[in-house]
């Protein structure tokens, strides 16, 4: 895919400053031993309706050092979901307009999710950390796979912007897809090491987005319909799943649930009370 | 000699009478051989005809009628090409995948399929893809049978407007 070029477009002089600020000298990212953190929840979290999936990780290592860079995510969604019926990412972005022209370059219609991330250059006894916006766009898809684009872009203290492009892959077994990133290297300067993502959170729905259309000559906002929350909630849980690789060749898993909503889980006590009132009389 | 000669001209006239009737009945008998296996090619060629191969290039149009959730969707509309006639379709949208049922209705008679196919969104439209079987029918459909329909499909994510088309060889 043209997209996977896509690299850092920070002003290196920009970051050699910062760096000689930080009174940086080497790298310090070495045989870290990674670990992952993810959490998930629904906004609204309610059975049936139009929801936003809210997805978070942090990456740290148990040695204290920073950890090795990601370089492939995969992160499995549960089943019963899916995005044949929302309107959500109406439009697609072309990355390559998105990586010159930033978010100018697509379409608001082509927006599906907001967040942020934390990226940290491991250099130092206390490496600088920069925070980076993320926006989630609905891309052109790949070898008849759904392709989302995750644009991250930074500010302050350098301006930088990167374009991952994600597959939309068929899942296994209580998991209905797995969303795909390879991420390619974050470089910093010549001979730098490459900055390392330590946290990130978007969603992935509706929420704080807003849509236009052109209606009888005027521009109509309108808020995009997300996933559903499956009409059924599976024993346990909505499970999510995240598989990361990283650069120095180790890979680490985490699993989390969202739990049934509590509406439902009232309503099987509920259905539960009255079975089993209904056996006490049956008994009797 | 004379009896000689009468014995043996009885005897020539019985040679020829015994061949005679062996031209005869080879005669006949190659004529019920001959009759016989034209039978059986007759038969050959109904039950040939019986099952028949139709190549299927059906094109259909369909709207949404009802749906369950988000992810069953119920859709009907006209269909044209070799069958033509009246197509429902019930469609479970997943993240990959689209599970299709149909049912054509044509005036020979209905047709059922059933088949999984891969999906994925473009914008705009999703779209599927795969082979489809053929499960069932009525009338002159009732014992057809295909396993590798070709399949494709376009639904609008606006309004659930469905364009799908169905191609590969039908046996009935």
């Amino acid at each position: 895919m043209a997209s996977s070029s896509h690299s850092i477009r920070v002003p290196r002089k920009a970051v050699i400053l910062v760096v000689a600020l930080l009174g940086i000298l080497g790298p310090n990212a070495a045989d870290a031993s990674q670990r992952a953190k993810l959490k998930a929840s629904f906004s609204p979290d309610r059975l049936g309706v139009s929801t936003t999936v809210h997805l978070e990780f942090d990456i740290f290592s148990t040695t204290g050092v920073a950890p090795s860079p990601v370089t492939d995510v995969n992160v499995d969604l549960p089943a019963g979901m899916g995005l044949g019926t929302t309107n959500l990412g109406e439009e697609t972005c072309n990355p390559n307009a998105l990586f010159i022209f930033g978010p100018q370059g697509c379409s608001p219609n082509s927006r599906m999710g907001l967040g942020s991330a934390t990226v940290e250059i491991p250099v130092g006894a206390e490496p600088p950390r920069l925070s980076a916006r993320i926006t989630v766009y609905m891309g052109v898809p790949h070898e008849h796979h759904t392709t989302v684009l995750i644009y991250a872009e930074t500010i302050t203290p350098v301006s930088g912007q990167w374009v991952f492009p994600t597959q939309l892959l068929p899942g296994g077994g209580i998991y209905g897809a797995d969303l795909h990133t390879a991420m390619s290297l974050i470089p910093t300067w010549p001979e730098g090491p490459p900055a390392v993502i330590v946290h990130m959170e978007t969603t992935l729905g509706p929420s704080h987005l807003t849509y236009y259309a052109r209606r009888h000559g005027k521009v109509v906002p309108y808020s995009p319909e997300g996933m559903a929350v499956p009409e059924h909630c599976p024993l346990g849980g909505f499970p999510f799943h995240a598989t990361y690789r990283f650069n120095d060749g180790s890979t680490t898993s985490v699993t989390t649930t969202v739990p049934c909503p509590k509406i439902a889980a009232s309503k099987t006590r509920r259905r539960n009370a009255h079975r089993a009132a209904a056996g006490d009389r049956h008994m009797r | 000699m004379p009896a000689l000669t009468a014995t043996r001209r009885a005897r020539h006239g019985i040679v020829s009478l015994v061949i005679a009737g062996l031209v005869v009945l080879s005669t006949m008998s190659s004529v019920r051989a001959s009759t016989t296996a034209s039978t059986h090619s007759r038969l050959g060629q109904h039950r040939a005809a019986t099952a028949r191969t139709t190549y299927l290039n059906e094109t259909a149009d369909l709207h949404l009628v009802a749906h369950q959730g988000t992810q069953i969707l119920h859709e009907e509309g006209q269909a044209s090409g070799t069958l033509r006639g009246r197509l429902t379709t019930v469609l479970n949208i997943a993240y990959t995948q689209a599970t299709v049922t149909f049912t054509a209705r044509s005036s020979g008679g209905t047709l059922t399929g059933h088949g999984v196919e891969s999906y994925y969104v473009s914008g705009k439209n999703g779209h599927f893809s795969g082979r489809m079987t053929i499960t069932g029918g009525t009338g002159r459909y009732a014992h057809a049978s295909a396993s590798a329909l070709q399949t494709t499909g376009l639904i609008k994510r606006a309004h659930y407007e469905l364009l799908m088309t169905v191609n590969g060889k039908l046996k009935s």
